[in-house]
């Protein structure tokens, strides 16, 4: 925005504050003052809020350190910047004023401005930071009324709560300004049909609120009650957005989802036709059962659980099959193996010398925090290492004090060893360690510094940490997760369905973090088994009905499941490595490497088995399609390829050919 | 249908051969063509005192055991053992000052490959997967950024998508068999062509982003891998036995002249590693009789390399820069080796909008610090960007797009140093 058009709106909720105000707040720093320099733009980030200020006068950014502004703007100079006797002569106003100093920024205030006026008002009452009783700002919301929103602050002043309404002071955005916008006096203006996010900042804290406009008013859906409850969530999102979900999936398709995603790799032609003559009802649950019973499955979580906490798959990389990576493998397999909860599995890598590896490589402290911080609670508290944010929550001080928790032990003046301290980077000044308040539940005293940490994950912030796997495991299951950015949880990035990731994370909880259960809960539901296909003249991504989980997001295989595919199809061990991650890279791999061709010549390969025993050309095209791309030819397909193999001099050496051609395709790289 | 094709008519029906005369031809008008980078990477940290910023008059425990003569350009003295870069060096330009606070391998690396220093929290994208990226484009499938052989963790894509990052070719140059990974043609590749075609045509299109990318990248792949002429220009026995001895009989040497032709043929960025600058012991020996020897492999292959560039025609509109995440200490150690030292090192610069014969700041007599014109990694970020005529005030974006600006307030041009 415009610093002018800026301007404007702070005159006018000016005369708002003058208003209404109570006449002994009306000086208070912090909650009257600072704002307005924030909504002026005085403290963003590209004037006086930057990291070193501008023109030696430096602000907090967006007004986040009021003590710190109240500092610079009545003490350093000497106290140059304002003039108590002639409050109108004070550096501070003179430099922005029309007909003032010189200002770098620009002219901003002119005599008759209420921001002036307002200024001038505190100066003259002898620029306090405080008056009258201490009023603490404790919550903040939203609420709207039509195409309004209003900014609600609850000030607390000895017991006694006061509700005020505070949105000429607050800062509002939208996460989305296609489709609506917010100006500085709360009006919302929507531009296109979708959701976005008003949000809005005050002093240390923010509120968000919802605002829709459908894409389609007409779109009804009647869920029935007796749904699976994430439909009935999904299905009410999407009605009230204007979408339709999209159709349920082939059925061969929804059997290579749940065979990939479930046990890495794709059902064999025995396991799909089981699959299809499986009786509908509980077709999906019964074959999830099965699969979640086999050694592939145990393996492929421990994959998937290892990812999670950053422990890469092994593979041909010699940086990945070190000593440290190859026994947190093994960790994770066994955890899966013994059927362990995500909690205790979280619990070990925080307490036990096996499992500890994972983060304890990391020397620096807060590397380690910011590691629990990003894998266990979602959230990317690294964010305040350097300075505090302007979206974030978390202060430098409480990266900090949190990081403090996680130097080793050191040998005690008496024997033994105690609890390592932290030093403040620079000052050399001990730290003392404090938990980042993810509630309000009451840490247990005295604590050894590792039981700290798992009480804050698992018991403190267990709805963050729940929250946290929950987006996770479903990104595995659907291949996207709702809140994109998995290790970024903040209220200024919100999940696609909240109503849905509520109802994960309340089962994750309840069901006391197991896997199975969970990932049962989610593989049952239409969400899962939603089709990908894009509408036929459609855009391919980026639409409403892909940003919006209407329907799937087919997601290419990664570079292990990619050969592992091609071994499983094939039925034989290959020797060659993953494919590299590098997108033309991995295309020259499928096609040169020699992978397939060489898994196609290897005796007894399922390719040359179909060719071997089946005589009939069509039946041999049937099983081929069934084998790679798990489904059955479609009419078309049928009628451009049976011919060459019922022409071919030499039917297998056809075979191959065709196999290669299926095994390198789009559909069998990705996963539809 | 058809189940063999001929590969001409393979890549006619791919509508790629329009495009396929002037490829290879430097013949184009110097103005029109887009500036390209070469980077060439010492990997370990290149000792400044042993190469390009001697100290004759220091102490022996400094000096070192490898001698400094002045070059052809007034006050930079090179070690002896590079006599032909020291023939040239009126000709190059010299950062003499840089120093950086990162004196660690993956942090300092990071620090110069990418212009920032390590962020907890953002893995920034290297310079080379920069360069006026906008993806990969149907008419013009040569990959605009080429890593030989591999790339640092710190010179790939960053936050930016893979297909920013370099193809890395995934062999040393510098060996007689040396093939492009995966490259050459599959007779298969050929064969079931047209069938993959019919294949995915058959599958009712692309579904996602990654499917279309798919597409776009098996196409780059099979231009590069069946039409000879492209395959070509990743083949160093092309040239003449002279220009490749003139390069030097080693990886470094080869890896140059293979940037050279991959510059001509149009690829936008090319990063060159050499591995093994990390001398903490015996640094006389690494330095000087080693297989090959590391100084003369560097000035064979940079001497070379600009020699050739700039009988090509090519030295105007190619940057090429020689650099390592630091220096090494003054003092040599106990092992007689130096280890890291960030306060001090030198980079070598020639080419595209960099003012020749210049050099940049000088260190004290011990080689410890800067004592003129200190100038830190981001401030050579933000000049070779604008050497390469790179719009600057561009702002990139992040997966979850946060936007950040593609050179920051606090970063400096190296005025010194550009035309």
């Amino acid at each position: 925005m415009r610093p002018s058009f800026q301007f404007l709106f702070v005159i006018a909720s000016l005369m708002a504050v003058t208003g209404n105000a109570q006449d002994e707040q009306r000086f208070q720093f912090a909650h009257r003052i600072s704002p307005l320099l924030a909504k002026a733009g005085c403290s963003a980030a590209e004037c006086h809020g930057g990291a070193t200020g501008q023109g030696g006068f430096k602000l907090s950014l967006f007004a986040d350190d009021p003590q710190l502004d109240y500092e610079a703007i009545t003490q350093e100079l000497d106290g140059r910047r304002i003039d108590l006797l002639n409050p109108e002569q004070s550096l501070f106003l003179k430099k922005p004023m029309r007909n003032g100093l010189k200002h770098k920024g620009g002219r901003l205030i002119r005599e008759d401005d209420s921001l002036h006026k307002a200024l001038v008002a505190w100066i003259e009452n002898g620029a306090p930071y405080q008056q009258g009783a201490t009023e603490l700002l404790t919550d903040l919301s939203l609420k709207t009324n039509g195409d309004e929103v209003r900014v609600m602050a609850t000030f607390n002043s000895q017991g006694k709560r006061r509700p005020e309404d505070i949105t000429h002071l607050a800062r509002l955005s939208s996460s989305n300004e296609q489709v609506a916008t917010v100006d500085d006096s709360g009006t919302i203006s929507m531009h296109s049909a979708g959701e976005a996010w008003i949000m809005a900042r005050y002093g240390h804290l923010s509120a968000r609120l919802a605002v829709q406009r459908s894409f389609n008013e007409s779109i009804q859906q009647t869920v029935s009650s007796d749904s699976h409850p994430l439909d009935i969530a999904w299905k009410q999102r999407l009605t009230k957005l204007g979408l339709e979900p999209a159709k349920k999936a082939p059925m061969s398709t929804v059997a290579r989802r749940l065979h990939f995603d479930l046990t890495g790799r794709p059902p064999s032609p025995f396991e799909l036709n089981r699959f299809l003559n499986h009786s509908s009802t509980d077709r999906i649950s019964d074959t999830a059962d099965r699969l979640m019973m086999t050694k592939a499955f145990k393996t492929t979580f421990a994959r998937h659980i290892g990812a999670i906490f950053e422990v890469p798959e092994a593979s041909n990389d010699p940086r990945n099959s070190n000593q440290r990576n190859n026994r947190l493998r093994a960790f994770f397999l066994k955890s899966l193996e013994q059927d362990q909860p995500l909690d205790t599995i979280t619990r070990n890598i925080l307490l036990t010398s096996e499992a500890s590896a994972a983060w304890k490589h990391l020397s620096d402290p807060r590397d380690r925090a910011e590691y629990v911080g990003r894998t266990m609670l979602g959230m990317r508290i690294g964010c305040a290492r350097c300075h505090n944010h302007p979206l974030d929550r978390w202060t430098q001080q409480e990266h900090l004090q949190f990081s403090a928790f996680f130097s080793d032990p050191r040998p005690a003046p008496g024997g033994g060893m105690m609890e390592g301290r932290f030093f403040l980077p620079g000052s050399g000044a001990a730290i003392t360690p404090v938990l980042l308040p993810l509630s309000d539940r009451q840490a247990p005293q005295k604590a050894a510094h590792n039981e700290s940490i798992a009480w804050l994950v698992l018991e403190g912030g267990e709805d963050t940490f729940a929250r946290n796997m929950a987006n996770r495991l479903f990104g595995i299951l659907s291949g996207r997760p709702l809140v994109d950015q998995p290790d970024d949880h903040r209220l200024t990035n919100p999940a696609v369905h909240e109503p849905v990731l509520e109802l994960l994370s309340t089962h994750l909880k309840k069901h006391r973090y197991d896997l199975r259960s969970f990932v049962k809960f989610v593989v049952t539901s239409d969400l899962y088994a939603a089709s990908s296909k894009p509408p036929s003249g459609g855009q391919v991504s980026g639409d409403p009905e892909e940003t919006y989980f209407a329907r799937r997001t087919a997601k290419a295989l990664s570079s292990q499941q990619y050969k592992r595919a091609i071994e499983h199809v094939l039925g034989v061990s290959l020797p060659h490595a993953a494919p590299p991650d590098s997108p033309l890279a991995r295309q020259l791999y499928v096609m040169n490497s020699g992978i397939i061709q060489e898994g196609l010549k290897a005796p007894g390969n399922q390719v040359d088995a179909i060719f071997d025993f089946q005589p009939n050309p069509k039946q041999q095209l049937i099983e081929l399609y069934q084998l790679v791309l798990s489904r059955n030819p479609r009419q078309d397909e049928i009628r451009s390829f049976l011919p060459t193999l019922e022409k071919a001099q030499a039917p297998v050496e056809a075979g191959r050919q065709l196999a290669f051609a299926l095994l390198a395709s789009r559909e069998f790289g990705s996963l539809r | 249908m058809q189940p063999t094709m001929k590969r001409r008519q393979f890549l006619t029906s791919m509508g790629a051969l329009p495009f396929l005369p002037g490829l290879l031809s430097a013949n184009q008008s110097s103005s029109q063509k887009k500036r390209s980078l070469i980077v060439i990477w010492l990997d370990g940290g290149m000792s400044h005192i042993d190469t390009f910023d001697g100290k004759p008059e220091a102490p022996a425990n400094i000096r070192g055991d490898l001698v400094s003569k002045e070059s052809s350009l007034e006050g930079v003295f090179l070690s002896q053992h590079l006599p032909r870069i020291s023939k040239q060096m009126h000709k190059l330009s010299l950062v003499r000052s840089l120093t950086s606070p990162e004196g660690n391998h993956d942090r300092g690396s990071c620090y110069m490959l990418t212009g920032r220093r390590p962020n907890p929290v953002l893995t920034y994208p290297s310079i080379g997967s920069l360069l006026g990226q906008t993806g990969t484009r149907l008419d013009h499938p040569i990959p605009p950024y080429v890593a030989i052989p591999d790339a640092h963790y710190y010179a790939r894509s960053g936050f930016l998508p893979l297909a920013h990052g370099p193809f890395e070719l995934g062999g040393s140059p510098g060996v007689k068999d040396f093939k492009v990974r995966n490259l050459i043609p599959s007779p298969e590749m050929t064969q079931a062509a047209q069938l993959l075609k019919q294949v995915d045509a058959l599958d009712g299109g692309p579904r996602s982003q990654s499917e279309v990318a798919r597409d776009q990248f098996l196409h780059q792949a099979q231009y590069l891998s069946l039409n000879p002429e492209v395959r070509g220009m990743f083949d160093i026995t092309k040239e003449p036995v002279e220009t490749r001895l003139n390069y030097g009989r080693h990886e470094l040497g080869a890896s140059c002249l293979l940037a050279r032709r991959l510059v001509q043929g149009g690829v936008k960025s090319v990063f060159v590693r050499s591995k093994g600058w990390d001398h903490h012991r015996d640094i006389l020996n690494a330095m000087t009789y080693g297989f090959p020897p590391k100084l003369e492999a560097l000035d064979l292959a940079v001497s070379a390399l600009h020699e050739d560039l700039e009988r090509k025609g090519l030295l105007e509109n190619t940057l090429v820069v020689v650099a390592s995440e630091f220096g090494r200490t003054p003092r040599i150690n106990a092992s007689g080796g130096r280890d890291h030292w960030s306060r001090a090192s030198s980079v070598l610069l020639f080419g595209a909008g960099i003012k020749p014969g210049t050099v940049v700041g000088e260190t004290d007599s011990k080689g410890e610090a800067p004592i003129v014109d200190p100038v830190s990694p981001a401030d050579l970020f933000y000049t070779i960007l604008e050497a390469l005529n790179e719009k600057t005030e561009r702002t990139l974006h992040t997966a979850d797009g946060r936007p950040i600006p593609l050179v920051e307030g606090s970063m400096k041009r190296i005025e010194s140093l550009l035309i």
